[in-house]
């Protein structure tokens, strides 16, 4: 049995399939498809031995502004790139991910443009991230826009 | 005494009785036991009748430490009935919780889990019995 580090929750602002996550997940590492082991709670497949992420997708639908819930384990040598490796996903989804953050009260806003920013979020009592309009200008100026043809 | 009105910790989050699945799981997080009279700890706080440092924001009550943020609600850190846990326990203990206990369904998703060990299961395992055989106001 593989035993990895459990590393941070990661909250999406959208829905992701499983294998372009998989793929986005594999370049933000830099590690191959392979390497990278994606399954649902409910219907658990454990790793592989080629695994080194191992991403759990625990719920599509939490209440708020982040509805895709997964946790992610790593092999504990991939824990140094854990923190970059969270950027480069959401530049490679073109999403805002919601990560950890040392301090109880903040969360690591991940964006689009391959930053990432510590940002003060609490979670509701029933579970939700919303969006603060802070947080909402900062995804904005991050999100790649699409050239209108004049 | 804190500048600020205390509040009792997000039991969600905190409470070992009733910590909600769906929590952000943290680092590092500290459980209190069912049997630890929280609102007695916060009155006392308010009363001023515990020890506050004001640098670390830090008071010290009937035995526990507390972390008080800024706008007054309170964290448990450590003392008698107070329980640390890492993220990886905490996990252990929301799929015993999501189960209803050492189900199969707990069984499948500790074996296929690689951060849940042998030891973070029974660290959980132990919490679990501990949390649901202890009733509210009961002493340890």
């Amino acid at each position: 049995m593989i035993t990895m580090t459990m590393m941070s929750d990661m909250l999406i602002r959208g829905r992701v399939e499983s294998r372009v996550l998989r793929t986005a997940v594999a370049r933000a590492f830099q590690l191959s498809d392979d390497a990278v082991f994606v399954t649902a709670a409910d219907a658990i497949q454990p790793p592989t031995a080629q695994t080194r992420v191992f991403v759990v997708h625990e719920d599509r639908d939490m209440p708020g502004d982040f509805p895709d819930w997964y946790s992610i384990s790593i092999d504990p040598a991939l824990e140094p790139r854990h923190a970059e490796a969270m950027d480069r996903l959401a530049h490679e989804l073109s999403l805002p991910i919601l990560t950890d953050a040392p301090d109880d009260r903040q969360m690591t806003l991940h964006l689009p443009d391959g930053t990432g920013v510590v940002v003060d979020l609490i979670q509701d009592h029933d579970g939700a991230f919303v969006m603060t309009p802070e947080i909402r200008r900062l995804i904005d100026r991050a999100s790649p826009r699409v050239a209108l043809a004049s | 005494m804190p500048p600020m009105v205390a509040r009792p910790p997000d039991p969600g989050r905190h409470s070992a009785a009733h910590f909600a699945v769906n929590r952000f799981i943290r680092e590092e997080n500290t459980l209190y036991e069912a049997w630890v009279d929280i609102d007695a700890d916060i009155e006392a706080i308010n009363r001023g009748d515990g020890a506050y440092d004001a640098a670390t924001r830090r008071v010290i009550v009937n035995g526990r430490t507390y972390g008080i943020h800024e706008d007054g609600a309170t964290y448990p850190i450590s003392g008698p009935g107070l329980i640390p846990v890492d993220r990886a326990t905490t996990k252990a203990l929301r799929i015993l919780k999501q189960n209803g206990g050492l189900t199969g369904a707990t069984q499948r998703r500790f074996a296929a889990e690689p951060s849940i060990t042998r030891e973070v299961q029974e660290a959980a395992l132990r919490l679990w019995q501990m949390i649901t055989s202890t009733r509210e106001g009961d002493a340890p």
